[in-house]
């Protein structure tokens, strides 16, 4: 039996406001091609995957460039490879989600096989931002993983800003809500979903970008990246903004407390079962609105 | 702008995007393929295949030669792994070696082998067991396998022994670790009896488990810099060749139990990780908090990776960085010092053979390194080592028998008596690898600026030598 201790429970805090916000990063991409799309984009792990060899093969293994510039490269290629994506596959299955489904997930595998025949199923590392760590109440936290909540947290902020407050987050909201009534009041539909899944893809990749320094890149982490975001957007309620906070927070949580006061083994498994008990009282998730038949 | 010119102009851009990253992919690749321009620090021996018996040398017109037979020979292995790599080089070339010296002698005439290869992705952290089956299948089925190499993780292994009896095919496994085979050719021979185990198995390690971290305490001892290495954390991989070493629960094994009693270790903290795992934090504070001197760590994949980093990065003051070590089999390997970008200083793995110890005795392990490091600019892995021993006993048992029929080559594999690259090798009555002598597998090697370095031997067992601070 684990003995609960105070230090114990610091570690529970900290750790698991690390891991919500980073997956609050990760889900909240996941949620705006949803919102927006209206679509579920299997592939969304694989950028984040992709992310993690483009800094590996600019920063380690071709070119030695620092890892800020690789990881500013990267987030701009990704945002152009989403504009990409959205004109070449996501536009021409507009009416048929199912096939973007498939679609994506052929891709994602078809990524997948791409990185290993270049790079093996070897996992390998790229450089921190910033290496080491320091003492947090007493807890050691690394400085790439502060990095990476302080840069979700500002992400995170201006994504609700551009969403909410600015007028391209006006022009998205209203292609999402109807996208033959915004093309008559003078939004251009295609141009809004391009920008709107070029950001999605760029903030999976950013959430590579940040997360995998500390850990390790292999061609399948896409996996478990997509399934996390696709619980936490379902949970949260699809496509809303603030229930994808909510639902990082809940899952986050739960990993991190299961994790350590029962088993790492449950960890996974405990999270997955929070999604199912929340979805079994709130079949629409958290913020997500009933719909009369 | 027109909304056809935005399309034509993202198109254009997308197009000239796609282009630089497929340029910078075959450079990559290229630039990945290139051999290092670092020298080999021993010169390559000459190659000097022995001239085949049947050539001849005289100038007279003879018919054309028949074309030559072939044995094939199937490898098992997960090719995109540090282990396949290593052991599809190694038997390649110690195929081309038995080719070169005229092939294997068999009753009905002279055969040249055939290797054949299926990818098993057995090493892949979701542990495809239905893939390795499936590979196993195919080597015997399409390709025609008349024997089968490989191996690498336990849980593969055993389900692919499950055919052997109704292929009736000989299974050299040359890299798994758990006995759980061995004592199934113990309780059930006329099934099991087609494996043969070329690695040395757990229960074999288990004293080296228990001496090395004897030998770490009394190190310490004397080393006041050092950690208090009295005090112990343990970590495993939740893979089937962990349960005999660490019990489930975790410390519900004789070997943890012995180190607590029988040896006065105290483990305070003890977890099973998922083999999926890459964030550590939550391990290392709990075994900060248990103020541990030594964690063994038991890994065999990608998540050793994550592991050694964090714990190299981690802030353990007000404690000293405790000492990492553990049976972990890519940690040995040469890649694993670049795969972590250098964070695996001062780690200690076993096995340890990427760089032999100065007394080694046996010359022909050091031939082969350099042969294999010749070849392939790389230092050869453990899977190398023992996949070309098993192509070499096979060839002696294959001559011996006369015959590939699985019950003869059984007899003749169970008479090996063979000094091989690893050491002396013979098989035990259940078909594990006899430990009497010395083996490439007697030593733990720590990671110093980018060399492997041994730092304890079993030869040598009540101090460790070499030993630099985490």
């Amino acid at each position: 039996m684990i003995e609960i201790t105070s230090t114990l429970i610091t570690v529970v805090l900290i750790y698991g406001f690390t891991e919500s916000i980073i997956l609050a990063l990760i889900s909240e991409g996941f949620s705006l091609i949803f919102g927006v799309a209206k679509v579920i984009d299997v592939a969304y792990g694989a950028w984040y995957m992709l992310m993690g060899y483009i800094i590996y093969v600019l920063s380690v293994k071709l070119l030695n460039l620092s890892v800020y510039l690789s990881t500013l490269i990267g987030a701009a290629a990704l945002f152009l490879i989403g504009i990409g994506y959205y004109y070449g596959v996501n536009r021409r299955m507009r009416e048929a989600p199912l096939d973007f489904l498939l679609a994506s997930f052929l891709l994602a595998l078809m990524l997948q096989s791409f990185i290993r025949w270049m790079f093996t199923d070897f996992s390998w590392s790229i450089p921190m931002h910033i290496g080491g760590s320091t003492s947090l109440f007493g807890v050691s936290v690394f400085n790439q993983q502060t990095l990476a909540v302080v840069t979700s947290f500002a992400l995170l902020v201006m994504l609700w800003w551009l969403i909410y407050r600015s007028k391209l987050g006006m022009a998205i909201r209203a292609v999402a809500q109807d996208p033959m009534a915004s093309l008559l009041m003078g939004v251009k539909p295609d141009s809004i979903m391009a920008y709107a899944i070029g950001l999605s893809v760029m903030l999976s990749g950013i959430a590579g970008a940040l997360v995998s320094p500390v850990e390790h890149i292999t061609p399948f982490m896409g996996w478990d990246v997509l399934t996390y975001a696709f619980a936490i957007v379902v949970l949260g309620g699809l496509g809303d903004f603030r229930g994808a906070l909510l639902a990082s927070f809940i899952i986050g949580y739960v990993e991190v407390a299961v994790l350590n006061f029962v088993s790492p083994l449950l960890a996974g498994a405990a999270s997955m079962i929070a999604v199912v008990l929340v979805l079994w009282f709130r079949p629409q998730g958290i913020f997500g609105r009933s719909r009369e038949v | 702008m027109s909304r056809k010119t935005i399309s034509t102009t993202v198109i254009i851009t997308i197009i000239v995007v796609v282009v630089v990253v497929v340029a910078a992919a075959v450079y990559a690749i290229t630039a990945m393929q290139a051999p290092p321009t670092v020298p080999s620090p021993t010169p390559p021996p000459t190659a000097s295949p022995s001239p085949s018996p049947t050539a001849s040398p005289s100038p007279s017109p003879t018919p054309p030669p028949k074309p030559a037979k072939e044995l094939v020979i199937g490898l098992s292995l997960p090719l995109a792994h540090p282990s396949g790599d290593h052991a599809l080089k190694a038997a390649k070339m110690a195929a081309e070696e038995i080719n070169n010296a005229g092939g294997i002698r068999l009753e009905d005439g002279v055969y040249k082998i055939k290797l054949v290869v299926e990818d098993t992705e057995e090493m892949n952290p979701s542990i495809p067991t239905e893939k390795g089956v499936e590979a196993f299948k195919r080597l015997i089925e399409v390709d025609g396998a008349k024997i089968i190499l490989g191996g690498v993780r336990t849980d593969i292994v055993v389900a692919q022994s499950q055919l052997l009896s109704s292929y009736k095919i000989v299974f050299i496994d040359i890299e798994s670790n758990n006995p759980w085979v061995e004592m199934k050719v113990a309780q059930d021979y006329p099934h099991y009896k087609y494996y043969f185990h070329l690695f040395a198995n757990g229960s074999v390690f288990k004293p080296y488990m228990v001496l090395f971290p004897m030998a770490l305490r009394s190190f310490s001892k004397t080393h006041p810099e050092y950690p208090n290495m009295s005090r112990m954390a343990i970590l495993a991989e939740n893979a089937l060749w962990t349960v005999k070493i660490v019990g489930r629960p975790v410390g519900n094994s004789s070997y943890v139990k012995a180190l607590q009693t029988k040896f006065g270790f105290d483990i305070p903290y003890m977890d099973l990780y998922p083999t999926t795992e890459a964030d550590f934090s939550s391990y290392l504070a709990k075994a900060k908090a248990a103020g541990v001197g030594q964690i063994l760590f038991l890994f065999s994949g990608a998540p050793g990776v994550a592991f050694v980093k964090q714990w190299q990065d981690y802030d353990w003051s007000p404690y000293k960085k405790p000492i990492v070590w553990g049976p972990g089999l890519l940690g040995g390997f040469s890649w694993f010092w670049d795969q972590t970008t250098g964070k695996a200083q001062s780690s200690i793995w076993w096995p340890a053979s990427i760089r032999l110890p100065k007394d080694w005795p046996i010359q022909k392990t050091a031939e082969f390194y350099d042969r294999f490091k010749a070849k392939y600019h790389d230092t050869p892995n453990t899977a190398a080592y023992d996949i070309y021993d098993g192509m070499y006993i096979l060839k002696i048992a294959l001559e011996k028998a006369g015959t590939w029929n699985a019950d003869k080559l059984v007899k003749a594999l169970e008479q090996t008596d063979y000094e091989g690259v690893i050491g002396p090798i013979k098989f035990t009555r259940f078909h594990g690898l006899e430990f009497a002598e010395p083996k490439i597998y007697w030593y733990f090697g720590q990671w110093q600026n980018g060399k492997l370095v041994d730092v304890w031997s079993a030869g040598n067992p009540k101090v460790v030598y070499n030993l630099v601070m985490p």
